[in-house]
This record gives structure tokens, sequence and C-alpha cells, in this order.
């Protein structure tokens, strides 16, 4: 993971942020790896997400307590579309080979819902794409993970 | 303009609205459509395999988590104000004082260095223990059970005796796993197993009550350790049952204490109480 800037901040805000937003690291990690298909690519993703929002943090306070999940999942999929020309090694695992003919436009929606559990509205906000868009790839992911020879 | 799900062809929308309608949370006509679908031969079943398709997806990403110093640099993005001028302060002060006393300063640098090093020794001793998530690994395996409790369950076994004595001579459990001494009547215990998560190992019984779709499923997990290591919740006291309470968005968990060194929680989709009340009622060990 990349050495991190510090950002001194206000107390309130620090409560916030290990509170409210690195309590969900391991489902940011999650959605890195399944965009990313390599264990590096989503360590270098967490640490880029956590970066923006640590750098952002005062303008979540009235947001974070329960909404937290989808600020990260739109900071994550943000930073990855802002840098995905970087290159990583890819993963072996069977959740690796399982994602990997999917779009990572699918796969996001795939996390977002069936994974982080957001609702269908709030993962096409966090996601920028429209409703429809939403449904078409998450039943395109929901479809070939179904008819995949890849057992998770 | 707002988007119709009739926008979709049929196999879109069957698939996009799955979650929705296993959630029972689809308005009445897309709810009708998709009930039509699912009777047509194509994709009959198709509710049951995604099921078990996101439980498993689901369990697979658990193995994804972040180390213990991966979660420090994380924490350390951000650092409250105080903190960095208190820092500055010092750097400031061994600075003016370098040239008189370089030699303190190079054996301070060194005992910081070596109380680094066991601190670091001390933290990834620690590691393990720590990386174990009873509630976030318990909710999982407790949906997982319920989704298809047979592939789960080592020992199916109808018969609470054959159970306790399953984990009592499991191999290797180094705490006495917890078995309800007598559930109520309309309950009865479907089998047992032992999870082992390698940093921790978690005994697991399955308890059902009726038949079909109105089939209702609880679990007791159990495992060493103590009540403060699961987050701090308020303690709640049923006749003398002391219990923490936590809930996620479909199950509550009731954690107790029934011996020194065992945390026990009782996993389900009933209420707090009413999972409470069922602790209290199978008159298991009290604390």
């Amino acid at each position: 993971m990349a050495t991190p800037a510090k950002h001194p901040i206000d107390e309130s805000l620090v409560a916030i942020y290990e509170e409210h937003f690195l309590t969900h690291a391991d489902m940011v990690y999650r959605l890195a790896f399944a965009l990313t298909l390599s264990l590096d690519g989503a360590r270098h993703f967490v640490g880029e997400t956590y970066k923006a929002i640590a750098a952002n943090l005062p303008k979540y306070v009235d947001t974070a307590e329960g909404g937290a999940s989808g600020i990260l999942i739109e900071t994550c999929w943000r930073v990855f579309n802002e840098h995905k020309g970087n290159a990583f090694s890819g993963g072996q695992s069977a959740v690796a080979k399982a994602l990997q003919p999917l779009a990572t436009s699918a796969r996001a929606a795939l996390v977002a819902i069936d994974v982080a559990g957001l609702d269908a509205a709030s993962a096409a906000r966090v996601l920028q794409i429209s409703d429809k868009d939403l449904r078409v790839h998450l039943a395109h992911a929901r479809r070939t993970l179904l008819s995949s020879s890849v057992q998770l | 303009m707002a988007f119709s799900p009739t926008e979709l062809n049929n196999a879109d929308l069957l698939y996009g609205y799955l979650d929705e309608y296993l959630d029972g949370e689809l308005t009445p006509d897309i709810l009708a459509k998709m009930e039509s679908l699912l009777q047509t031969p194509e994709f009959v079943g198709l509710a049951d395999r995604f099921q078990s398709l996101r439980g498993k997806l689901q369990l697979a990403m658990q193995s994804y988590y972040l180390k213990e110093e991966e979660l420090a640099v994380l924490s350390a993005l951000v650092v409250p104000q105080g903190d960095k001028q208190k820092a500055e302060a010092t750097s400031i002060e061994v600075l003016s004082r370098s040239n008189t006393h370089s030699v303190y300063l190079r054996a301070g640098v060194l005992i910081l260095l070596l109380a680094a090093i066991s601190g670091s020794i001390w933290k990834f001793g620690r590691t393990k223990e720590q990386r174990f998530k009873p509630l976030e690994y318990l909710g999982y395996e407790a949906q997982a059970m319920d989704e298809d409790a047979q592939e789960r369950l080592n020992l199916p076994s109808h018969d609470a005796k054959e159970v306790r004595q399953y984990l009592e001579t499991y191999p290797g459990l180094e705490f006495k796993a917890q078995v309800l001494r007598s559930v109520p009547a309309d309950w009865q215990v479907e089998g047992a197993t032992v999870i082992d998560y390698e940093v921790a190992k978690v005994a697991a019984v399955l308890y059902e009550r009726g038949k079909g779709k109105s089939k209702e499923k609880f679990f007791y997990f159990s495992f060493a350790g103590g009540l403060s290591d699961l987050p701090a919740a308020e303690a709640g006291n049923m006749r003398g049952l002391i219990y923490q309470t936590y809930t996620s968005n479909e199950l509550n968990f009731v954690a107790w204490q029934p011996v020194a060194g065992v945390v026990a929680i009782l996993v389900g989709r009933h209420s707090a109480p009413d999972l409470a009340d069922i602790l209290l009622t199978s008159r298991a060990p009290k604390n």
C-alpha cells in the first residue's frame, strides 16, 4: 500500500473517519479487488480511496452516518476510473476467474448490490449510471456467474 | 423521465430484479411479471440458484480482508490537529538542542528504534487474534447455513445427545462447545459443525421448527473468548440472563458468556428478546 499523506484535522472528523469510514475498509478492498482482479491493485485503490476520503472529510459530516458505504463505493469507483491505466498482476482465485469475463461496470454493480448490500437506486447514483443501465449490468453479471463453470 | 422496468427485455428484468424478488421488495406489477417469467421452463429454479450463488459470492468475498498493518496505514491518513502541533513542538525542541546533545539524541533514536521493533513483534504476535470478527463471520455463516444447511453441517442429526457428543469429542477444540440443554418443544436440533477460521474455531449448532416455507431456524455458535472481544453494546437482562445484542439487515444476535472463557451467540431472524427467551427456556447453563 502507498505511503499515506497525512491530513491534520479536527478530532470530531477523525472520529467520523474512524467510526464510519474505516469500518468499511474490507468492503472497499473487495470492490477494488473485483475491479482490478489483483491483490496489489486492490491495496492500491483502497489506499487511493481513503486518501480521497481523508482529504475531503468536512464534506461528509452530514452524510457519513448511514451513507459511508455509498460514499466509499462512489469514491473507489471514481479513483479506479481515473487511474485504470495502471497495470496490476492478475489473481488466480476462483473469484478472480469468475469475475474476469465481466466488464468493470458489471462487476461494480454486482459488488455494490450483491456483496455490499446497496439498494439499486443508491448503487446507480454512486456508480453514476442510469437505473436502466444498472439493471442491465447487474443482469449481465448474474447471468454470467450463474452460467460460469467456475465454482465459487 | 423516470425509468420503467418494462423498458428492459424479459431476461434483464428477471436477472436484474432477483434480489428484490427474494427479499420481498418488489411492487405488485413487477412481482407479477417476475413470477410469470419464473414459471417458464427456461427460468424454473432460477431464484433458488441465484440465492445460492449470492451466498457463495458473499462467502468467497469474505476471504478478502485487510491485515491489521494495512488498516493501520489507512488509519494514519488522518491525525488530530493537536497531535500534529505536539509533534511539531517536539521536533523543534529536539532540533534546537541537537548540536549540544547529539550523543543523547543518537541514544534516544536507538531506544526508539528498539521500542518500535518490540512494538512490531507485540503487534504482529496479536494479529491472528484480532482478525477474527465474530459478528461479521458468523452473520455470513448463518446466512450460508440458512440457504443450504445440509451442505454446511458436518453432522446432520436430530439427536441432541449425538450432537453434544460430537462437539465434546471434536479434536483440537480448546473450549467447551455449547449445546442448548433442552429447546422449546416445537424446535429440534438439525445438526452441528465446527468451523475452522484458522484464527479461531467455532462450534455451530442448527435448530429448526416448522416445515416448507414456514420453516424457521436459529443458530447457536460458541467459541473461545470473552464478551469484551465483541463490540461494546448495551447489556440486556432477562430474568437474570445478562446478554448483549447486535443486529444486521436480516439477523439478530444475542451474545452471552455461558462459562468463563467461552462466548455463545444465538443468531436468528427473531427479535433479540425472543432469542433471549429461547436461551432461557432452553435451560442453558447460566453465567
